[in-house]
């Protein structure tokens, strides 16, 4: 396996979801830039002065609150991106072993020489890697965007003499993505076994892999609350034990992540955040991930053509 | 050992039906090999299976390549056309032979681009925008500029018009075919191409009936036009295969079992599709 069998898969994968991996992040960053600006355009006068005013106030000593200040209003930027690629993630890995068995072109992809482990391998890293960057480089992007126009937009507008385009630039922008981007290796361990098993429905699903993805889970978990409710079991494994994996709105340290975010990082909520969801990544679950990743190769490898 | 593939005693079952049958083949260098026999004799099953794209039992070395374990080394030097529709819809022209320069080691995508100028295809189109005959030329270009030893066709000019069927062929003779190649080809219009075979090998129920040389069974098997006076006397020799039509009757004669056959009528050589005709009847009525 070389460099450029992992760059032509990547490529690949890119030219066959560009609606998915490109177009949707491009989109909400035009989106959220045009209701930004319209919003900016819309401002009564109160507003701009009490902007001017803080403004005012905004000098060298007081960058680090200015800085502070400024994340609290860019960072909800990524919010959009992150809810969506949720939901993207989820349905990229639904559709992108199912596709090819669809429209037959498996047995075009196979009739070349790239092993069955490299194929998959690869589109796992697009899903849990290369899809997650692309969001959010789009945010950043955003970021810097509306960052660079507030800059200009006050210097031009508010007529006062501070150097706003330093301030807003001084707000370690492209340290706190770099921050961000180094969440998604816990964020990829602790979710590898839910991205494995959507890769299994993938390859399994002759039909409607979205349905496949839920329905084992939600009859388990069906019967459970059935034997515990009527049959008075305590029978609720599968629930307490997703529930328990997939449960972060109560982590310690959750709360003030974006307010401390430029702090110094051994002490961060961006540090607490990172460290919290590595807690949550274990051997069962990784051996389960691995266990599906298993049976999806074993599947491609013997049952693509029937 | 000096065939490219080779094939002993390959079985596979798919829900306890029998799908293969102690499959025996040999394709030596310069081959052609048409595989005939009709829907559902297992031609697609054996054809995955050589490539390694099924399970099966028995063995299989493709260019010393077990195919069950190394498949995609296998693939550097085996090319595969599987059916035209199997290329991506969404595939551009140009990122398709992007991607073949890509990952295989032996695609010359000069090669490609002076085939694909020879046609109408225009570079930036996506496969879907493309007649059924061009996807079959932009597949035909991206495997023809592999420098591949063995190709494989599994009835690759299915649901084409008659003129792109012969420019596949034609093309498949002067662009890839040479003494040290070997293809093997299954298709339903064997009409066609049985003046390209070099081998036949026709299978049914998946089973092997005869896999000898296309010389060998023209020599072999011999029609009679047999008169009604002859008719039985004819049915006498026990021929293979008996079709009437206006009171003449065109039978089927295994030459090496049947003598004297001039007497019974004019004799012909058969068509390949006769003799597949007189081998399948022959072993439905055993």
């Amino acid at each position: 396996m070389n460099s450029t069998m992992i760059y032509a898969n990547i490529k690949r994968e890119i030219w066959e979801y560009k609606k998915t991996l490109i177009w949707v992040p491009t989109t909400i960053t035009l989106l959220i830039l045009a209701f930004s600006l319209l919003a900016v355009f819309k401002m009564d006068a109160y507003q701009l002065e009490r902007i001017e005013e803080v403004l005012l106030h905004a000098n060298s000593a007081n960058y680090k609150g200015f800085e502070q200040m400024t994340l609290v209003f860019l960072l909800p930027l990524y919010m959009p991106f992150i809810v969506i690629l949720f939901f993207v993630q989820f349905s990229y890995f639904t559709s992108c072993l199912f596709d090819e068995r669809r429209d037959l072109s498996v047995l075009f992809w196979r009739s070349l020489p790239v092993s069955d482990a490299v194929a998959i391998g690869n589109k796992l890293f697009v899903g849990a890697i290369v899809l997650p960057l692309i969001f959010l480089l789009s945010a950043s992007v955003l970021v810097l965007v509306c960052s660079l126009l507030a800059g200009v937009g006050t210097a031009l507008f508010l007529h006062s003499d501070i150097p706003v385009l330093e301030v807003f630039m001084s707000a370690n922008i492209l340290t706190n993505l770099g921050f961000i981007c180094l969440h998604l290796i816990p964020i990829t361990l602790w979710l590898f076994p839910l991205y494995a098993w959507l890769m299994l429905v993938s390859m399994f699903a002759k039909k409607a892999p979205l349905l496949w993805a839920f329905l084992p889970v939600v009859l388990i978990l069906t019967l459970e609350y059935l034997a515990e409710g009527f049959l008075h079991i305590e029978m609720s494994f599968l629930s307490n034990m997703l529930f328990e994996y997939f449960q972060l709105l109560d982590i310690k340290g959750m709360k003030n992540i974006s307010l401390n975010m430029s702090e110094d990082a051994s002490s961060s909520g961006a540090y607490v955040v990172f460290t919290t969801i590595f807690e949550k990544v274990g051997v069962v679950p990784m051996l389960i991930g691995c266990a599906f990743m298993y049976c999806t190769y074993w599947l491609r490898v013997n049952r693509s053509h029937i | 050992m000096t065939s490219l593939v080779y094939v002993e005693g390959v079985s596979k079952s798919y829900r306890k039906k029998p799908i293969l049958n102690d499959v025996s083949l040999a394709v030596e260098p310069g081959q052609i090999l048409g595989l005939v026999g009709p829907n559902g004799a297992g031609k697609t099953t054996c054809l995955q299976a050589i490539l390694g794209l099924t399970a099966y039992e028995g063995n299989i070395h493709v260019l010393g390549h077990e195919p069950k374990n190394g498949r995609h080394k296998m693939l550097n030097d085996v090319a595969y056309v599987s059916d035209v529709a199997v290329l991506p819809k969404w595939l551009k022209v140009s990122q398709a032979l992007s991607y073949m320069q890509d990952v295989h080691p032996k695609f010359d995508d000069r090669k490609a681009r002076e085939f694909l100028a020879k046609t109408k295809i225009p570079p930036h189109a996506k496969v879907k925008h493309l007649s059924k005959g061009m996807v079959t030329q932009l597949h035909l270009a991206l495997i023809l500029a592999i420098d591949a030893k063995v190709l494989i066709l599994d009835e690759p000019t299915l649901g084409l018009d008659i003129v792109s069927r012969r420019q596949f062929y034609k093309h498949l003779l002067e662009d890839f075919y040479s003494e040290e190649k070997a293809i093997i080809v299954t298709t339903h219009q064997i009409e066609e191409i049985e003046n390209i075979l070099t081998h036949i090998a026709f299978i049914n129920n998946g089973e092997i009936l005869l896999s000898e040389s296309a010389d060998y069974i023209r020599d072999k098997y011999k029609l009679v036009s047999v008169t009604n006076d002859k008719f039985e006397l004819a049915k006498t020799r026990k021929p293979l295969f008996t079709a009437s039509m206006m009171g003449m009757h065109s039978m089927l004669f295994d030459s090496a079992e049947s003598h004297n056959l001039s007497e019974l009528g004019n004799i012909v050589t058969p068509t390949l599709a006769d003799v597949f005709v007189g081998l399948v009847g022959q072993e439905a009525g055993a």
